[in-house]
């Protein structure tokens, strides 16, 4: 399990060299956080048993906390390289292309949708910002919203370009 | 040539959803794998008005340029991109009931080149899977 704990290690390490070096905004989701670190956690058991291998008390424990810390940061979202003025007006544009009405007061918006509403914190962390999803409804235009406000920033994983860029896209 | 028509109904004005559709900047809202409209060289509404696209699929990055073919208030709006793969969209409204019956139709020809058949990829994407997607969020976005 060593050789595993160090291999998630080097992945995030190497993730955060990648992100921190960029020049452009890079969105860290929670949620895909927390699936990725689950997944991993669920292939280095199973490959583990399979090898015959035991789990210690102390490993398991780990293995535990981290999961809870993936379960704590799945509803937060990083804007690395965006302060939260700009990531607010980002915000209501997204919520805009919606035709979803947005309200704003200090450092919560909330986003009407039909049957509810998705209700964001957006606070400063360091060099990023902070997106908390509080709430959400259950309309499909919540997941569009999700998807839109992701697409306005680069993803962690290198993206291979095909094509002509845009002029002024970096 | 090939061809793709998908549809859906929409509670909703039809030059509201014309209007909403014709606004090429709110693409990337309603088509799943658009990330981004940009360079926008003028009112999206007049043939001939042209914008740079940018489509995300599974990590890789297409990039290319449309404009304008035709938009009439209400009824239709058609552009066509104007690099890589040769492709028609045109959103149609007609009533239908109480709502307005939206179309996305879209024609492409089937290219000769690697790049062009590597972006026909994406197209092909958007006419089967993401067309009926397509619709359906804009029915999710503009039903009142």
């Amino acid at each position: 399990m060593l050789g595993w704990a160090a291999a998630y290690i080097g992945i995030a390490v190497a993730a955060v060299v990648v992100v921190l070096a960029r020049r452009e905004p890079t969105i860290v989701r929670g949620d895909w956080v927390f699936l990725l670190t689950a997944l991993f956690a669920l292939v280095a058991a199973i490959v583990t048993a399979l090898r015959g291998g035991r789990f210690s008390l102390g490993e398991l424990a780990i293995t535990v906390l981290v999961l809870v810390a993936g379960w704590y940061v799945q509803s937060r979202w990083w804007v690395v390289g965006a302060n939260t003025g700009t990531v607010g007006v980002t915000v209501d544009e997204c919520a805009s292309r919606l035709c979803a009405p947005t309200t704003r007061s200090g450092d919560e918006a909330v986003v009407t949708v039909p049957g509810g509403a998705i209700r964001l914190r957006i606070a400063p962390a360091g060099r990023s910002t902070v997106i908390v999803f509080v709430s959400s409804a259950k309309h499909r235009k919540v997941a569009l919203f999700r998807r839109l406000l992701a697409k306005q920033y680069r993803s962690v994983m290198p993206t291979l370009r095909i094509g002509d860029a845009p002029a002024g896209s970096g | 040539m090939s061809r793709v028509a998908k549809s859906a109904v929409i509670s909703n004005k039809a030059d509201q959803i014309m209007t909403y559709i014709a606004d090429v900047k709110n693409h990337p809202a309603f088509i799943g794998p658009l990330k981004s409209i940009s360079n926008i060289n003028g009112d999206p509404k007049k043939p001939g008005t042209s914008w740079d696209w940018t489509f995300v699929m599974a990590g890789v990055e297409f990039s290319g340029r449309a404009e304008t073919v035709s938009y009439e208030g209400g009824k239709k709006f058609s552009y066509k991109t104007t690099t890589g793969v040769q492709s028609t969209f045109t959103y149609t409204a007609e009533p239908q009931g109480s709502g307005v019956k939206v179309t996305v139709d879209v024609t492409y020809e089937v290219p000769q080149t690697l790049l062009s058949k590597m972006q026909a990829g994406v197209v092909e994407k958007l006419n089967e899977a993401e067309g009926s997607r397509a619709v359906e969020n804009l029915k999710a976005i503009l039903d009142q």
